[in-house]
């Protein structure tokens, strides 16, 4: 075995860096330039607000990161006023964008690098399949595109879950044209190319499909209850704004559903990792000598140590299920408590694409292409079981332990059955309370005297109705309700108060 | 096993306490409620509270009969919790509590030995994770404590004894891994568990004794000492 030094494979090599503002991005910059000091020079293509992509953009953008992100404390805190000096000679803005034929960089201008560092990509479930197509599967061409006209390497970020909805095992390697639901049928007919393609066109019809008269109006009709809705004023302009709102809202949802059908239909589970996956099939099949590294992280987490432990940027990946996990009465997570929950923590995703970028540029890389997982489950596994628990106990230790009787009545998240959760979501509750009301009202429909309240309610201004004597003084508006009858008015009175917004603030 | 930096520091003496009677009295049930009260679910939490109200009479028999069948039986009500939860939640048993809520006479023990240059060992059979606390409260320099089985990170319900109370052969080992001379040292147990440990020391005693010690105490000519009080936190 010979040994390869990281900090001597990467020192001088230029590197031209893609999805650099993105949370990966941010952090594995920021731990290269910690770790290896002596890189040469690294090119961070950054997009200017609302699509401009000027040199000054750039660098306002890159100045922003610099400074708002705490992804470059660590550098802060090593280098103090010195940072920008510093950084002046290691690390240049660039304009540019993934989506654009050669990622947008300026005409003629071939990058000078050893190395193209694709982070890009369009996260999150259910995302914009426009935008996913264009920066996950095109995005991943145009920086194949770029990494061969400057006679460099590309190490491609993709997802390990890019295998799909299949069982067992599945090896590391990487193949043209793969489809999940080809495991089952080795002789399906699929081509990545082709299904961009087909994805292409059906978006298109999707975007054409918004334009029909039919649909111009009934998006119109929309718009209106909208805007009467939001209580604003009606105008043209407000009209134009928010049929175009609503027009960007059809165009979502319909998009989404073809391409989440697309996807499952060849066995993805989300237009995430179905574009991810024809990004790494277009690479395959064009990467002609381009040396070439995949990687596939798992559920990307808070970081283990760099900048600190902890810290995550906004709200994704697990964060919202913790959050629910921990607000509200209904905490049941419907799943199997024992299936694992791959989260690997930032920095150890950024540190396992050094290794793999040094592999690269010192040619000590797999020639056939294989794919680079970086997982934690097969060393660390994280039962969805424990994941409750340990939400459960951080929010309890992060509230205190409070008093007894707070003790006894804590609610807890817990996994749950299909049929335990039917029980306690929301539809459930739902009709439960929907139940209680009928029932309610069926017994205040039953008490005459109850009746005679509800329509003072009613009439305000009216005489009070003939009550007998003794209940006078527990009707009153300035006394709680003391008797059975009172509390029972007092629930109907909420249930049947109608939502109105607010439309100005209350005095 | 927590270590202080002065355990590692040459060959010493120590005085070994066992924390029940000696400092507390018995208090299996505590760390049992108070886990039981942090169970998760407010199904599980009433579930495991009602079985415990309901074998109150039981335990509180057994608390004079056979105090180790009365700690297993408390172990047996927290089968099921997960190891993580017992790490965490279980020091809240005795949380808050302070020297003034020890025995005074265990206390005085433990300041005579401390003048004498004597290292302070506690060995409790309950929880070493709920009895860290008291461990703090009274300056001791090392516990040593039982723990719950674990099975897949949950508790099976079987309690296992603190290592230094497992055998005679544990009490040699320890003290050898310590840099502890045993001849020199002083024990003081309360009952017949403790009868490996308090037979290894030089300076053996028996504080508030069930029966079966007594017995062996009388019978070996070792000293018995009384101590009074109850824990107030």
């Amino acid at each position: 075995v010979t040994l390869t030094s990281v900090r001597a494979a990467l020192a001088g090599k230029r590197i031209l860096l893609l999805g650099g503002s993105g949370f990966l991005g941010k952090v594995w910059l920021a731990h290269l330039l910690e770790t290896v000091p002596d890189v040469g020079r690294v090119d961070v293509v950054l997009r200017g607000a609302r699509g401009r992509a000027s040199a000054a953009d750039a660098r306002r953008r890159w100045v922003a990161l610099l400074e708002r992100s705490p992804a470059f404390h660590p550098l802060h805190d090593r280098h103090g006023p010195a940072l920008g000096a510093w950084l002046a000679s290691r690390v240049r803005p660039v304009p540019g964008d993934v989506a654009r034929p050669g990622c947008g960089l300026a005409d003629g201008e071939d990058p000078d690098v050893d190395l193209v560092v694709n982070l890009a990509g369009v996260t999150g479930l259910d995302p914009d399949p426009r935008a996913a197509l264009a920066v996950n599967a095109d995005g991943a061409v145009h920086a194949l595109e770029v990494a061969r006209r400057a006679g460099a390497a590309l190490l491609h970020v993709s997802t390990a879950y890019v295998a799909g909805d299949r069982l067992g095992r599945i090896p590391e390697t990487l193949h043209p044209d793969y489809a999940p639901r080809r495991g089952e049928r080795p002789d399906l007919e699929f081509s990545a190319r082709r299904e961009v393609d087909d994805l292409r066109r059906l978006l298109a019809r999707v975007a054409e499909d918004a334009d029909t008269q039919r649909t111009r109006d009934v998006l119109a009709e929309r718009a209106r209850g909208r805007l009467e809705a939001s209580g604003r004023r009606d105008t043209q302009a407000a009209r134009d704004r928010f049929a175009r709102r609503e027009r960007d809202r059809w165009l979502r949802e319909e998009t989404g559903q073809a391409a989440r059908e697309r996807a499952r239909h060849w066995g993805w589970p989300n237009a995430y990792v179905y574009t991810k996956s024809l990004g790494e099939s277009l690479l395959l099949e064009r990467r002609g000598a381009v040396p070439l590294a995949v990687a596939r992280p798992t559920i990307v987490e808070s970081a283990l140590e760099f900048p600190f432990p902890g810290w995550k940027e906004g709200i994704h990946t697990s964060a919202p299920i913790t959050f629910a996990l921990t607000h509200g009465p209904l905490r049941g997570l419907w799943a199997r408590g024992d299936l694992l929950l791959d989260v690997i923590p930032v920095d150890v995703v950024a540190r396992g694409l050094t290794l793999v970028a040094a592999a690269l540029v010192s040619g000590r890389h797999a020639r056939e292409p294989g794919a680079y997982h970086l997982g934690a489950a097969d060393r660390n596994p994280f039962p969805v079981r424990r994941v409750t628990e340990l939400t459960n106990l951080a929010h309890r230790l992060a509230q205190g332990s409070g008093t007894p009787a707070a003790r006894l009545l804590r609610p807890e998240a817990v996994v749950v059955g299909e049929r335990g959760y039917r029980l306690r979501s929301l539809p459930a509750v739902r009709r439960l309370v929907r139940g209680g009301r009928a029932a309610l009202s069926g017994l205040l429909r039953a008490l005459p005297e109850v009746d005679g309240v509800e329509r003072r309610v009613a009439e305000p201004a009216g005489p009070w109705p003939s009550a007998p004597a003794s209940w006078s003084g527990a009707w009153t508006w300035s006394r709680r309700p003391s008797s059975c009858s009172g509390r029972s008015f007092a629930i109907r009175a909420a249930c049947s108060r109608p939502r109105r917004r607010r439309t100005s603030p209350r005095v | 096993v927590i270590p202080s930096p002065r355990m590692t520091a040459g060959l010493a003496t120590a005085a070994f306490l066992r924390v029940e009677e000696t400092l507390l009295p018995r208090h299996a049930v505590r760390a049992s409620l108070a886990l039981a009260t942090a169970s998760p679910g407010l199904g599980e939490r009433w579930g495991r509270l009602g079985a415990l109200a309901a074998a109150a009479p039981l335990l509180a028999g057994l608390g004079v009969a056979d105090r180790r069948l009365q700690a297993r039986l408390c172990a047996l009500h927290l089968r099921g919790l997960s190891a993580d939860r017992v790490a965490l939640l279980a020091p809240e048993a005795f949380a808050g509590l302070t020297a003034g809520d020890l025995r005074p006479g265990g206390l005085e023990v433990i300041e005579r030995a401390r003048r004498h240059g004597h290292r302070v060992v506690l060995v409790t059979s309950g929880l070493q994770e709920a009895l860290a606390p008291v461990a703090a409260a009274a300056g001791a320099d090392a516990l040593v404590g039982g723990a719950l089985e674990l099975r897949d990170d949950a508790v099976t319900g079987r309690l296992l004894p603190p290592s230094l109370l497992a055998g005679p052969g544990a009490v040699a080992e320890f003290a050898a891994r310590e840099g502890i001379e045993l001849r020199g040292s002083y024990a003081y147990g309360s009952d017949l568990a403790d009868l490996p440990l308090l037979g290894a020391v030089g300076f053996p005693c028996v504080v508030n004794p069930d029966w079966r010690l007594a017995r062996e105490a009388r019978l070996r000519g070792w000293p018995l000492l009384r101590v009074a009080g109850e824990v107030s936190a």
